[in-house]
């Protein structure tokens, strides 16, 4: 099937400059074609658009045509593109799509993963695999399908060389075996050259200046491509001169290199915490840093307020280096409307400003074009020349040539236990736990009086006991003491319902508010433990397949369940930066609260960036895919959900404890 | 195969994928937010509100958020309970002190949310709007409470905790849930999403 692409322009709603304008092109089948152009030229635009993902979103208006196969669809954010919590259910998501019924799944896995190399226990979690091994699992899910158009969406901007080139080798096999086309955009794309034969141009308008034959196009267009600041072959390493002049004390320029995913984000944090202790007992030692993410050091409203805050810097000096790094038209924007290279300027600029005796950054120049690249590393040297001491996690070697010091960080990340999810890890599945809870719950109402609450929470009780008996005796001790350490809180809890029951009464009859409380812990403190036995993986294959609830909005919960360990590291990190950046609040609760606000804003706008972009990954692989006549398919399990004899018997407990304290008075 | 389908039929109340997805997540994300500010806010507020546990229901509208921001964002009938069904599992999943029961408490702090934006037909998302959704929520999870947690209660202790429960649901969950929406949507993030559009 040839894809066609007749007068396509794409405006972004509320908007009147459109981001693709008035593109035409024809490709037939095994076409491979690179698509070149400056940052914001609508290559991403076009590539979603041949996939039919961004029609989803409702947030463009499109006019043209466009006809394009069943294609597969690859992001340059492996993480937030990831829906499955190992990698076995992550590749199987396009799979379960197309209702492929679940006998057959493991098979399909399995070759899927042996096509693109990945040679891991399928049950690993995706938290634990680095950034190239995500983006071959996430690849693996694609050639589940066996789409006849691949799509990369700058699929290895954020890999280092040795991950970008296996993903690479994949796409070239599937490429070899199936025949399929393939569209391709990438920032440094010299490696592609060999794979590609034609080459699209798109200027900034996002129109269409040049389509033909790589080799003729990279010759006739050469000005063209540099102007666009384009990696051009042979360019990577021109030199960045700096007129500061070192210093006697000049500081020191340290690289943190190794594979993505080998622990330098780790190192860096390792190195934080180091200073900060040291600043405290020190004083006067002032550090900056800024995190791979750099939406998260934005503070304030504009360009300006957010590369000012926490600094004691003038405006003007502000202006100067925001200039300096290409941001002067942008001093009033809101920060959040840069785009990803532009905040990680900023980024770095506020770290400058608040100058800082240390410097920590995190691959600051990933996704830059030549242009800006030379202004950061232009910066980096002058800091470095004037004293600071800069260390940086990166895999772009060309940075490498700038740094005084190469630290390698080893490549494997340590497997530990928690890195492989066993499929059956608890006999208590969800339904069991939550099913029980809540009929303790129920039950409890009908615990009236002192003689019948007292009974059920010795019942209780003493089953609890029984339970964690088993357990030590079944060698999960350790575990156990974990949680039983929040019980405290929990009986905490349970003598304040006493004493409020009591003191804010009218009758202020202790009997009734003991009783009142021992009816509350009855289903309370198994409500406590219960919880701790849920698995939301697990939870959703109930939910779905024997509650029947509606497959979509279950498999969305079960994929957001998948970020939180993301999530819960963003917050922290937020933290983090606002306390180095010394504009964090404290204090009176009404500045904690605020601060709080904040905070809470933040996590919500890197939750939703990254919610669009698992929504165009989720559709991407089908998750909204419809028969010829227009029904949606019925989506099938890779996991089948399963009772176990145990849950039946902690339903029929609970009714049990619950009809035995009600007879005992 | 892909096309431009110009005149999709489409349901105004069927939710699109990123409709489920950002909901989720955002979900999600605020389950992780309550559970960061064990460690800075509640220990602070929780001081103040020691003496006097009924004012302790001025923190109720934090946990009634999920279900006004999920509305205002994705505008369809079962937004404000898909969201905060989630954010009680997070919580649930994090470790909190009432465990399994936080489930139920979802369900009543969705209810008054779902009720009035039912009643709009989902046409009217104002910040007062909001704020009746946050506060009406707020009476069902007062009355799961009394029932609950604090069935010995004076008549007049009763009354003092349902009116801080009220104030805080229509303050901090409407109003509040409102601003983050709001704020969302000017920085950019939501221009898949109604709310995301009136802002330009």
């Amino acid at each position: 099937m040839n894809i066609v692409v007749e007068r396509l322009s794409v405006v972004p709603f509320g908007e009147t400059t459109p981001v693709l304008d008035d593109v035409s092109f024809n490709v037939s089948p095994g076409e491979r074609i690179l698509l070149l152009g400056p940052s914001g030229a609508g290559k991403s635009t076009l590539l979603l658009t041949l996939s039919g993902a961004l029609q989803t979103l409702e947030s463009h208006v499109f006019s043209g045509e466009v006809v394009a196969p069943a294609s597969g669809l690859l992001l340059q954010n492996a993480i937030d593109a990831s829906v499955g919590n190992t990698i076995f259910r992550d590749v199987a998501f396009g799979a379960e799509s197309a209702g492929i019924e679940t006998a057959r799944m493991s098979e399909l896995v399995t070759s899927a993963l042996k096509q693109t190399g990945l040679d891991l226990p399928q049950h690993r979690t995706i938290a634990t695999l680095s950034g190239g091994q995500l983006q071959r699992a996430i690849l693996s899910g694609l050639l589940t399908l066996s789409p006849k158009l691949l799509l990369l969406d700058e699929p290895t901007s954020m890999l280092d060389e040795g991950s970008a080139a296996q993903v690479r080798e994949a796409v070239a096999l599937y490429l070899a075996e199936s025949g399929a086309t393939l569209l391709v955009a990438e920032h440094i794309f010299e490696p592609w050259l060999p794979l590609v034969q034609r080459v699209i141009v798109l200027d900034s308008a996002g129109r269409i200046i040049a389509d033909g034959p790589s080799a003729q196009i990279l010759r006739s267009h050469r000005a063209e491509l540099e102007s666009f600041g384009l990696w051009l072959p042979g360019s990577a390493s021109f030199a960045v001169e700096s007129e500061v002049a070192p210093t006697a004390n000049r500081g020191s320029l340290v690289a943190l290199v190794g594979p993505s995913g080998s622990g330098k984000t780790t190192w860096l944090n390792g190195k934080l915490a180091e200073l900060q202790a040291a600043a405290q007992t020190e004083g006067n030692r002032r550090i900056g840093w800024s995190p791979q993410n750099a939406a998260l050091t934005i503070a304030g409203n504009t360009v300006l307020a957010s590369a000012l805050a926490g600094t004691q810097a003038a405006d003007t000096e502000a202006a100067a280096l925001l200039e300096r790094l290409g941001l002067v038209s942008h001093l009033n924007q809101d920060p959040h409307q840069l785009s990803g290279g532009e905040q990680r300027r900023l980024a770095l600029a506020s770290a400058l400003l608040a100058q800082p005796d240390t410097l920590l950054l995190d691959e600051p120049t990933v996704g830059q074009d030549t242009f800006n690249w030379a202004k950061i590393v232009h910066e980096l040297v002058a800091a470095r020349n004037r004293g600071m001491s800069i260390f940086i996690a990166t895999h772009d070697s060309a940075l490498l040539a700038y740094a005084d010091e190469v630290l390698e960080i080893p490549a494997e990340i340590a497997v530990t236990e928690n890195a492989l999810v066993k499929e059956r890890r608890t006999v208590l599945t969800p339904l069991g736990a939550i099913g029980s809870g809540l009929l303790l719950l129920a039950g409890s109402f009908w615990l009236r009086s002192p003689g019948q609450a007292l009974a059920g929470v010795a019942t209780i009780v003493i089953l609890a006991a029984l339970v964690l008996c088993f357990a030590v005796l079944a060698g999960k001790g350790k575990k156990l003491k974990s949680n039983l350490s929040g019980l405290r809180w929990v009986l905490l809890g349970l003598g304040s319902v006493f004493l409020t029951n009591w003191l804010l009464s009218d009758s202020h009859d202790a009997v009734q508010a003991a009783t009142t409380s021992a009816r509350i812990a009855f289903f309370a403190l198994p409500a406590y433990l219960l919880a701790r036995l849920i698995d939301p993986a697990e939870m959703g294959d109930q939910f779905g397949q024997i509650l029947r609830l509606p497959a979509r909005p279950v498999v969305a919960a079960m994929v957001a369940f998948t970020k939180l360990q993301q999530l819960n590291q963003t917050w922290v990190q937020l933290a983090q930066v606002r306390k180095v950046r010394g504009i964090a609040r404290g204090g009176s609760p009404i500045a904690r609260i605020a601060e709080a606000k904040d905070m809470t804003f933040g996590l919500l706008v890197s939750a939703t960036r990254g919610a669009t972009q698992t929504a165009i990954s989720m559709e991407a692989r089908g998750f909204s895919a419809t028969d010829e006549s227009g029904h949606r398919l019925r989506r099938s399990w890779a996991v089948p959900a399963r009772i176990s004899w145990l849950d039946i018997a902690a339903w029929g407990s609970a009714i049990a404890v619950t009809v035995a304290a009600v007879l005992f008075a | 195969m892909t096309t431009i389908n110009k005149n999709a039929p489409k349901s105004a109340f069927a939710w699109r994928t990123v409709d489920l997805v950002t909901a989720a997540i955002v979900a999600v994300a605020l389950g992780v937010a309550f559970w960061g500010y064990d460690v800075f806010v509640y220990p602070a507020v929780g001081a103040f509100t020691a003496f006097y546990p009924p004012i302790g229901e001025l923190q109720l509208g934090v946990w009634i958020l999920p279900a006004v921001v999920g509305m205002v964002l994705v505008r369809k009938p079962g937004a404000a309970l898909f969201t905060e069904l989630i954010a009680a599992n997070v919580e649930l999943l994090l470790g909190n002190t009432w465990g399994i029961t936080v489930l139920v408490s979802a369900l009543a702090q969705a209810a008054g949310v779902e009720i009035i934006f039912a009643l709009l037909r989902y046409k009217k998302f104002s910040i007062g709007w909001a704020a009746l959704g946050g506060a009406f929520s707020a009476v069902f999870e007062v009355f799961y409470e009394y029932y609950a947690w604090v069935p010995d209660y004076s008549v007049i202790n009763k009354l003092i905790y349902m009116l801080c429960g009220v104030i805080s649901g229509a303050v901090i969950a409407g109003a509040g849930g409102w601003a983050l929406v709001q704020s969302m949507a000017k920085a950019g993030a939501l221009s898949a999403f109604a709310a995301g559009r009136e802002t330009k």
